[in-house]
């Protein structure tokens, strides 16, 4: 479980001060499917960045409470080499750019993560490939496969490791609306199947209404629709 | 001004590229500087060589000197060809010797003393004319533009007029170069009031500063100054000024004794081919660091155009043509180019200034010239080194420039289809036979060095074919090696793969460089182990005297208990060149101490040679001359001077010298009309203490003239390593260059690595294992190209050993692959290239990984 307390986070921007995350709370349980939703600049990254380790807080907390590894972790105090190890085994991410390694072929791009994390469940990455459609596709290149295609490697890859939490940077900016459609639905579908907790950026309300539960952010507050 | 809206644009852009300007700049600055470098020393050195081998009067035709050292050019004998009416006769007397104040030696090196009748010149029809005379020495048969400039400053013939007239008026003052002046006086450590004198504390005259390149090591006074100062010194030769006739030559001629001859000086000597080849080596060593050079102007410009892709293309979306764009483009690397040459021309000359007593060192191992200070033409410079600079960065900047065309035509950079790839491939593999094909056809069928220098480009070319050809497979070959339980060092290793398409102009450089290094490094390592074991071998003794004239050491050991044995030498003129006859003791001891490179299979060999029934050549001889074992060859006896036929019995390695060389038995050689400088002593300590004694009490200098052969040897390779200090220089220099253009390569790579960078580090890999990956990465591209480098860098040194150095020197050594030393130069090269490439990694890993995602989403 990840436990967000009153999250503050400011930018300074040609010499004004910004406040862009004001006091955000939100507990993430396993499973949950939540979407955040806001303008362009309201914050949504910046938050999942925050839960992804890779930035730090103004004031607030981020505590992780996984029994597994560190019982009560807070993630805003994690020095660079935690905030790795994190990464390694406890979150998985997904950009609107698929950022797939182009030299290397499908099922290689989908089980680096999984190599690096050490955690390689071959049945289970066939059963991944199986349920995201591409399993036709391990050994061609992520050149070879259409947008759509690609983003569903990354889902894969994002999960391959078996992340308790999959982090989704508007996964579906890049995608036509029916494959926009699918890709999301699958992404939702897959999280629900592991128990994997998913925090989803989107500008699309047709893709948030797939999640349990829609969040709007909103001049830094957060609040739920 | 059509051109000025992107103009503005352009200088604006500066503020965000100022890294990638300042990497052109000094890619431009390092070519330019490393070339004006060499062509102010080859400038230097072929200046000081000339006055080596010219006069200080213009018009000097002819000379006469003493057919042996034996009986030498006297007095009496100038005089007696005056008294017969040949009035155009100046006479000259040299000596080489330190300059004294207060008995404290002031100079490193002995300085010519050189004495000329200024009477009999100035009183010669031609001295009237003060412009015919007053041209400085060296000016008389160049044809440089330095030396063209130099000719035109007629207030500098003005001096030199003048002083001559000095010297023969007023008879207290001597001429010298400045820069000489400013080095005794240095020296004295006394600004004023100093006193300069011989070693015998005789005053030199009044020395007066003289702005003459010509000048270099010499001190010039009239002659009767000179016999004052060193009584004991002789005529050199008599100088034939101004055109005479064939009728009063053969005048001339007649009238001269016996041992005196008529020389012209017209004929180019073999050492003036030497420094041909010196020159030509170092302008090769020059334009092999140019071309490296360029290659990171090539990057760098890649570097530049890179960054202004996004907006170069709105440019265009706003109608500016392309053609706009190129052409202001094109302009702003001549501007460019002009600005890196003016400051790449002022560094050179300070580069040369440093490099200048590696040079002195250099030539004075190699051909036995002291080198002076050469007079450099800055504006002629500037012109020969923006010309080709602009040459080279105008053809380096054709492949950024038309990459540029290509992304400014599409909207993305499409890979290339499989049948592109294929006409590629085949391209690469022709380029490949077509360089292989020329450097073998030119390698078998030329002699002419400077071809054999397109041979040798040609044969590097061929390697960076064959390895573009092969960078794909070598590097799936080094990616299927890696353990699949490292995940990281396969993906990087396939990244690699893709990136090899990508730096192909940088690890071509890099390629070149090693090959070169691989190349030259065996080359000396090779000579450096044959000297050491010729050397080795042939100082079979235990001392050497080095003594040129009376008295004879062979006379003053006697009764001291050594043994001497006598290095008689004659030189003759064989087919138009001057060789050199030397006298070799034919004992059991010193038959065991020579060194062949091939000799007749014959047991009598030693028997023949001993009986004069044969000679030992060496190389220069055999090659230069194209003669084998067993042929016959006409050579006057050393003694007598009859000319009889030796068959050739051996020939010798003799690694070095500038001379063809003849051995013959002492027993042939007649001490007294023989030149004697080395003897070869063996003795215990007591008897050499004797010999030291003896030497001290005729007035000789055993602490520098009688020399332990240990420490011979140890001078010998003391005076190697410095001939080739300036090589080791340029191939380090190279070095650096090939992995700046790397890492001008990967700055560029860097953007288009950023997003796997990035993803690679979203999965909690460290930033700094990142980094290892990369360096990795770049790596694993230049150990295969120093794998491919290899081969032909062996093949490389085979040529310059077996072809170039047999072309320009006539011998060769053997070919000594060292294992060790190319591990070492692998590990020196990756070393350079990774203090180097370490340097944009770390600057780009040391960004937040934050960063990084939000540049790339």
């Amino acid at each position: 479980m990840f436990h967000i307390k009153k999250l503050t986070k400011s930018y300074t921007d040609a010499g004004e001060k910004r406040t862009i995350l004001n006091n955000v709370s939100l507990i993430i349980a396993a499973g949950d499917s939540i979407s955040i939703q806001g303008a362009s600049g309201s914050g949504k990254s910046t938050l999942l960045h925050l839960l992804a380790a890779l930035d730090k807080p103004d004031a607030g907390s981020i505590e992780l409470s996984n029994a597994k590894l560190n019982s009560d972790s807070d993630i805003t105090q994690f020095s660079e080499k935690q905030a790795d190890n994190y990464r390694r085994f406890q979150v998985g991410l997904i950009f609107q750019k698929f950022n797939l390694i182009d030299c290397i072929s499908v099922m290689e791009n989908v089980m680096l993560p999984a190599k690096i994390s050490g955690k390689i469940h071959a049945e289970y990455i066939q059963e991944l490939l199986h349920s995201l459609g591409i399993e036709q596709h391990v050994n061609k290149l992520p050149n070879q496969l259409s947008g759509g295609e690609q983003q569903r490697v990354a889902i894969a890859r994002g999960l391959a490791h078996k992340p308790p939490l999959l982090l989704a940077d508007e996964p579906t900016g890049n995608l036509d609306s029916k494959n926009s459609d699918l890709v999301s639905q699958l992404l939702v579908d897959t999280c629900k199947q592991l128990n994997t907790a998913l925090v989803m950026v989107t500008h699309s309300e047709k893709v948030a209404l797939l999640t349990q539960q829609q969040w709007y952010l909103d001049d830094g507050r957060l609040t739920q629709i | 001004m059509k051109h000025w809206p992107f103009i503005f644009v352009l200088i604006n852009s500066y503020r965000n590229s100022k890294f990638s300007l300042a990497m052109l700049m000094a890619s431009l600055i390092i070519a330019a500087s490393g070339l004006s470098a060499v062509l102010v020393i080859n400038s230097s050195a072929k200046q000081s060589y000339d006055n080596e081998k010219q006069f200080l009067i213009p018009n000097i035709n002819a000379t006469i000197v003493a057919r042996t050292p034996s009986k030498k050019l006297s007095k009496q004998d100038y005089a007696a060809l005056r008294i017969q009416g040949f009035n155009h006769l100046v006479a000259v007397a040299q000596t080489r010797q330190h300059v004294y104040s207060n008995q404290n030696k002031l100079s490193k090196r002995r300085i010519d003393f050189t004495g000329i009748d200024t009477f009999s010149l100035i009183t010669l029809p031609l001295f009237s004319k003060p412009q015919a005379l007053s041209q400085p020495k060296a000016l008389s048969k160049t044809t440089s533009a330095e030396q063209k400039n130099k000719i035109n400053t007629t207030e500098e013939q003005q001096l030199t007029d003048s002083l001559l007239q000095q010297l023969s008026f007023n008879k207290a003052t001597a001429i010298l170069h400045p820069q000489l002046l400013n080095n005794l006086q240095a020296a004295a450590d006394v600004a004023d009031g100093i006193i300069f004198t011989t070693k015998s504390e005789r005053a030199l005259p009044e020395l007066v500063a003289l702005e003459d390149a010509a000048l270099g090591n010499d001190i010039i006074m009239d002659i009767s100054q000179l016999f004052r100062l060193y009584p004991d010194a002789s005529l050199t030769m008599l100088l034939v000024v101004g055109e005479i006739s064939a009728k009063q030559q053969s005048a001339l001629q007649g009238a001269l004794p016996e041992h005196l001859q008529f020389k012209n000086t017209e004929k180019t000597s073999q050492n003036s081919e030497l420094t041909n080849s010196f020159h030509l080596n170092l302008m090769a060593m020059a334009l092999l660091m140019f071309v490296v050079c360029l290659f990171i102007v090539v990057n760098a410009v890649n570097l530049l155009l890179n960054g202004r892709l996004a907006w170069l293309k709105i440019c265009r979306q706003l109608g500016i043509s392309r053609l706009q764009l190129f052409t202001v483009q094109l302009l702003e690397i001549v501007l460019l180019t002009s600005l890196a040459s003016a400051v790449g021309v002022f560094l050179g000359i300070e580069l040369a200034k440093l490099a200048s007593p590696s040079v002195q060192a250099t030539l004075e191992n190699l051909y036995q010239v002291q080198v002076g200070f050469g007079q450099v033409s800055i504006t002629g410079l500037l012109l020969q080194v923006l010309g080709i600079c602009l040459v080279g960065s105008v053809c380096a900047i054709f492949i950024p420039l038309s990459k540029l065309n290509h992304q400014l035509a599409h909207t993305k950079d499409l890979p290339l289809s499989f049948t592109q790839q294929r006409f590629w491939k085949r391209i690469i593999w022709a380029s490949f036979v077509f360089f292989a094909s020329l450097g073998f056809i030119l390698l078998h069928n030329v002699q002419e060095l400077w071809l054999l220098l397109v041979a040798t480009a040609c044969v590097i070319l061929s390697g960076c074919s064959l390895l573009l050809a092969n960078y794909p497979r070598s590097l799936a070959l080094v990616q299927s090696i890696i353990p699949t339980r490292y995940p990281l060092l396969q993906v990087s290793a396939k990244q690699s793969l893709a990136l090899s398409g990508k730096t192909k102009i940088a690890c071509c450089a890099f390629f070149i460089a090693a090959t070169s290094n691989i190349g030259m490094n065996l080359m000396v390592d090779s000579f450096r182990g044959a000297t050491v074991g010729w050397l080795d071998q042939r100082l079979a003794a235990d001392y050497y005297v080095y003594n040129s004239g009376e008295p004879k050491i062979t006379e003053l050991a006697q009764g001291t208990g050594v043994n001497v044995y006598q290095r008689l030498e004659n030189y003759v003129q064989f087919k138009g060149q001057k060789i050199q006859q030397f006298s070799y003791p034919t004992d059991k001891f010193n038959q065991q101490a020579m060194s062949f490179y091939e000799n007749s299979e014959s047991d009598r060999l030693w028997e023949q040679f001993t009986l004069g029934e044969g000679v030992l050549v060496n190389q220069q001889f055999s090659f230069g001359l194209n003669y084998e074992i067993g042929d016959t060859i006409y050579l006057p006896h050393p003694t007598t001077g009859e000319t009889a036929s030796y068959p050739i019995l051996g020939i010798i390695y003799d690694f070095g010298s500038p001379y063809a060389q003849v051995l013959m038995p002492i027993n042939m050689f007649d001490a007294a009309k023989s030149k004697s400088y080395i003897y070869a002593i063996q003795g215990d300590e007591s008897a050499i203490v004797r010999l030291r004694e003896v030497m001290l009490e005729a007035g000789l200098d055993p602490s520098t003239q009688l020399i332990k052969t240990e420490d011979l040897l140890a001078m010998s390779m003391q005076a190697f390593d410095n001939t080739f200090v300036i090589t080791d220089g340029l191939n380090v220099v190279t070095l650096l260059v090939a992995a700046l253009s790397l890492a001008c390569a990967i700055i560029v790579l860097m953007n288009d690595v950023r997003p796997q960078n990035m993803l690679i580090r979203s999965m909690g890999v460290s930033a700094m294992k990142t980094q290892l990956l990369a360096l990795f990465q770049y790596l694993q591209l230049c150990l295969v190209a120093l794998i491919f480098a290899t081969p032909f860098g062996i093949l490389l040194s085979w040529i310059l050993i077996f072809d170039i150095n047999y072309q320009a020197f006539s011998w060769t050594y053997p070919l000594i692959i060292n294992p060790l030393k190319i591990i070492q130069i692998y590990a020196t090269s990756l070393l350079v290239v990774t203090a180097i490439i370490a340097i944009p990694i770390v600057r780009a890993g040391r960004k937040p990984l934050i960063e990084d995602i939000r540049w790339v989403n």
